[in-house]
């Protein structure tokens, strides 16, 4: 009997659970497996993959991945860096227009999310006029120009970005044709719509916005790439007998689609909340959340590259995360960061790092819910130091003597439980909020204290919600 | 409340949290909460610095003027009426907060950024459509025909009813979400809290200034024209002064003295380099006094789109050279002061507005950023060439850092922009640019940036370029080209000697 499995690929975690999983207990049923996650940076996802399926491996059967290398690959340049071939005059462009950081007046203010270094970007000599019609013709003899560099430089990758690609892709298409006849994989911005990308504000639109995607979408074929590698290495020597599908950049699309699509069918959509070790979300059930099909997919025995889908809908991030840093900032008091730190060197309950985040309040106060893949990390003995660190935090409010670090922790759940809070309230939500992610029976009594008013309900297997969801596409198709 | 909490600043911090996700919704817009009762501004979200006295400024005229009950709306535009230029729309909003225990009125105020017009003639009327504050709907319902009437005026921005339209309807989710927190029995948003807020503050704020050097001193700048911007700053124990005595009247650069405020909060934020919430509490740090017709208190119906742009950066720019007298550990390279403001005006009246950012000034850590207007508003953001090309005809031929124009040092500043527009259809240009002469300059022995300048080539031209002037109007044909370099930022430090050997 074959299993269906779900692989959903974090930047620090993986987990792994079965289709149609009913019972944790895999005995029952024999094309099953225990679901499982484990840390990435402890056991590599060939190693981790490998001891989940086990004695499976010979039977064969479907695994559907999805990942959060989309946006990791662009941060964290990921993969092979590739070139971007650019309209003449605009080279320096997108860089000009990256965030600026912080947001707030500064001495050293910071351009962030450059996503490539200069001199892998280069102008192509043509034009398009604002209707589509052509104000310089491109001459395929600087193709050949380019062709000598890009060897020099030994990318294999290119993203095309030119003016009014999008009203007259004919430029673009000549292009793509040229190095793709070469052996180059060949991304063109016409083949992305508008609307937000990673590293852009809403309101940043156009040809930015188009470049951004195209140019994630050549770092995320490269990071894909080496994922199925390494998926593909987990699985030898059975790999003939598993058929890989590779779905979106954003696992949660694939949760929300499966809570809110049965739901949407008998009118009963409500929001979730969606608390996983990663990352903080919002999904609300307006048609904007609600995804439809996947817009690609591929079979991972038939194509030559995994297909990817970065125009995926972007839940709503909150302003708290799971591994916010606890910081003193303008308030003599240490509360939570809005960004994210991930988990290297990990919450301080991990042993490693001295700074405490979000994670280490619940574990100090005892309310982390036990967690697979993620109980065996905690160091008991870190508790301590949650608390010292606290108190080394809190020791500057003014007019305050003694100070209970336990007292401070609690302050700051509250805090945290009211930063989830001001989203619901901005959504005006009430009546049903569904919880998912690994965090969610930790923090759904919190929840239930803070608005009783509402209802919290845990999905089915919330902890398991990311693996489980990238089986949905298939299954709904 | 249910809360127990041990220390008030965690009950602050989190009704402060709720204030700010809450008006993060209007996204690039300026948003204020107000308490009327107290006339004092509870939360101020500033997308810009020009807004950060001048929004709770325009909502509280607004409720002198119109009497304001739950869920009514009004507007205003007038820079002196808590206005910053003709450009920049206020609309206010009132509601009553429900708690259990009391019930008490905020006002919601949000500031919606149209393309600013420039003038070189020096009045108000000429930059645009002046609205006084007036109603504009009850029960959050707008009136179509004061809606109408404003979006019919000849110099009324493009867009205006739709953009008004959305920015009440996005308003009215935020009042019912403030409303809403209001109701919750375990919610923060209680007027003691925020009165407390604002005390814990001032008390936060003046544990951040404190660390500031105490003393005085005195700088000057000149604006383009040659007049005088002279400050005294004055830092006591609890206060920091702003005394502009001195400054003298200009007939192009205008702006009020609440903008001025503003420049002030903004470098005083950048030199203490924490974000210090805007509000009544922190205001009360900053006394700023201003003379009586100089150009940074301008009146009546002086226009003040330029003061609003380039008279922020240079009064921002002279505080922090204040600061850096009396504290060598603020010494920077001086930024580029002018966005390098342009304007076509089409023969069928379409408005073309943009500006070009100049380079940031190195530190004594990292070199400046290119093309980054370090005092302006936000949104000096150039417009993506794409919609500027579909929208008018014109076409923006490059965008370039613009070589040679950063200030020399160890770490060197920020690059200037060139950026060149090509003309598809005859428009009258209006320019204005500031520090020309007067360039940002070096700190520690780091070199000056250059400055900016603009340059036409006329189709037909031969290809000659002409400088134009510090600011001036021009009529342009199709195929004219216009050149646009905004200037460098200062450089940090003695340059080294390698470098000097080559230049």
């Amino acid at each position: 009997m074959s299993c269906k499995l779900g692989l959903s690929v974090g930047e620090s975690f993986a987990e792994l659970a079965s289709a149609d999983t009913t019972s944790h207990d895999s005995t029952s049923h024999g094309s099953t497996i225990d679901p499982v996650r484990w840390f990435l940076p402890r056991r590599n996802l060939t190693e981790g993959l490998r001891e989940a399926i086990g004695a499976r491996l010979a039977q064969g059967g479907q695994i559907h991945v999805a990942s959060t290398l989309a946006q990791h690959a662009f941060r964290r340049r990921m993969g092979a860096i590739p070139a971007f071939l650019v309209t003449t005059g605009f080279e320096h462009w997108l860089g000009l227009q990256g965030p600026v950081l912080p947001e707030t007046p500064s001495l050293q203010p910071k351009r962030t999310g450059r996503p490539l270094n200069e001199d892998l970007i280069f102008g192509i000599s043509e034009r398009l006029r604002g209707d589509g019609s052509v104000d310089e013709a491109l001459n395929p003899a600087d193709l050949e120009f380019l062709m000598s560099k890009l060897e020099l430089l030994k990318t294999k990758t290119i993203a095309v970005g030119l003016l009014h690609a999008d009203k007259n892709p004919q430029h673009e298409v000549l292009i793509k044709n040229y190095f793709h006849e070469r052996g180059f994989t060949v991304y063109c911005s016409h083949e992305f719509s508008a609307g937000e990308s990673v590293g852009l504000t809403a309101e940043t639109r156009g040809e930015l916005d188009r470049w951004l995607k195209t140019i994630e979408a050549a770092y995320v074929w490269s990071a894909l790439t080496d994922l199925r590698q390494q998926i593909d290495d987990a699985l030898t020597p059975n790999r003939e007998k598993w058929d890989i599908q590779f779905h979106s950049a954003d696992i949660l699309r694939y949760v929300a689609k499966a809570e809110f699509a049965p739901a949407a069918r008998n009118s009963q959509t409500c929001p979730y909340l969606h608390l996983g070790l990663e990352r903080f979300a919002l999904l609300l059930p307006d048609t904007k959340s609600i995804p439809g099909q996947p817009i690609s997919q591929s079979n991972g025995k038939s194509s030559g590259q995994p297909s990817i889908d970065v125009t995926a809908l972007h839940p709503q991030t909150l302003a708290v995360q799971p591994t916010s840093a606890i910081e003193h900032g303008f308030w003599p008091v240490p509360l939570p960061t809005s960004s994210a730190r991930g988990f290297e060197p990990g919450p301080m309950a991990f042993g490693k790092s001295l700074q405490p985040t979000v994670l280490d309040v619940l574990f100090a106060l005892d309310r982390l819910e036990p967690i697979d893949g993620v109980s065996t990390l905690l160091n008991e003995k870190s508790r301590a130091r949650i608390f010292e660190t606290l108190f080394t935090l809190a020791k500057g409010i003014p007019g305050v003597t003694s100070i209970d670090p336990r007292a401070i922790a609690l302050d700051l759940e509250t805090t945290i439980t009211d930063l989830l809070n001001n989203e619901l309230v901005l959504h005006s939500l009430s009546g049903e909020i569904r919880l998912s992610g690994a965090l969610a029976r930790s923090f759904a009594p919190l929840l239930e204290k803070r608005r009783p008013d509402l209802r919290f309900r845990l999905i089915e297997k919330a902890e398991w919600a990311e693996a489980r969801a990238c089986c949905i596409p298939m299954e709904s198709r | 409340m249910r809360k127990s909490w041990n220390f008030s600043p965690y009950q602050t911090a989190s009704l402060e949290r709720l204030l700010q996700r809450l008006l993060a919704a209007f996204e690039r817009n300026s948003a204020a909460l107000i308490l009327p009762a107290d006339a004092k501004a509870l939360y101020v979200r500033a997308k810009r610095p020009a807004d950060i006295a001048t929004l709770p400024a325009a909502a509280l005229q607004c409720l002198q003027y119109v009497p304001l009950k739950d869920g009514d709306i009004a507007i205003c535009n007038d820079p002196f009426a808590g206005g910053t230029r003709l450009a920049d729309v206020s609309l206010v909003t009132s509601l009553t907060i429900d708690a259990p225990d009391e019930s008490f009125d905020l006002l919601l105020a949000v500031r919606i950024p149209f393309p600013p017009r420039m003038t070189l003639s020096g009045t108000l009327e000429a930059e645009g459509v002046r609205i006084p504050p007036m109603p504009l709907g009850n029960s959050g319902r707008l009136n179509r025909e004061i809606l109408n009437v404003i979006s019919q005026a000849p110099l009324a921005p493009a867009d205006f009813t739709k953009t008004i339209e959305a920015t009440v309807t996005r308003m009215e989710t935020i009042r019912r979400a403030l409303k809403a927190s209001g109701r919750d029995p375990n919610s923060d948003l209680r007027k003691s809290v925020c009165r407390r807020y604002l005390q814990d503050c001032k008390a936060a704020c003046k544990t951040v200034t404190s660390r500031l050097t105490l003393g005085e001193t005195t700088v000057t700048t000149n604006l383009e024209g040659g007049e005088l911007l002279k400050l005294r700053l004055e830092i006591i124990d609890d206060k920091v002064i702003f005394d502009f005595s001195g400054t003298e009247t200009s007939s192009t650069m205008q702006m009020t003295e609440l903008t001025t405020f503003g420049a002030c909060y903004q470098a005083l934020c950048a030199v203490v380099g924490h974000e210090l919430p805007a509000n009544a509490g922190t205001f009360q740090l900053l006394e700023v006094h201003t003379p009586a017709r100089a150009w940074i208190n301008a009146k009546s119906p002086a226009a003040t789109t330029r003061g609003a742009g380039d008279g922020m950066a240079l009064v921002s720019s002279t505080v922090l050279k204040a600061f850096a007298r009396m504290n060598e550990a603020y010494r920077v390279g001086a930024s580029a002061v002018s966005a390098c403001r342009v304007q076509f005006v089409f023969a069928d009246g379409r408005l073309f507005s943009d500006t070009t950012p100049g380079g940031t000034g190195a530190t004594r850590e990292c070199p400046g950023l290119d093309g980054w207007n370090l005092w302006l508003d936000r949104d000096t953001e150039a417009l993506p060439t794409e919609s500027a090309e579909t929208s008018f005809p014109l076409m923006v031929k490059s965008v370039t850092p613009r070589a040679g124009s950063a200030g020399r040092g160890r770490w060197a500043g920020g690059q200037g922009i060139s950026k060149s527009y090509c003309l598809m259809a005859p428009a009258r240009m209006t320019w204005a640019l500031e520090q020309v002469n007067e360039k940002a300059e070096g700190a520690e022995g780091g070199k000056p940036g250059v400055g900016c300048e603009i340059l036409v080539q006329h189709e037909g031209g031969h290809g000659e370029k002409i400088k134009l002037a510090t600011q001036g109007e021009l009529d342009l044909r199709p195929g004219d080209i216009v050149r646009v370099h905004s200037g460098g930022g200062g450089g940090f430090g003695e340059p080294s000697t390698e470098e000097n050997k080559s230049v």
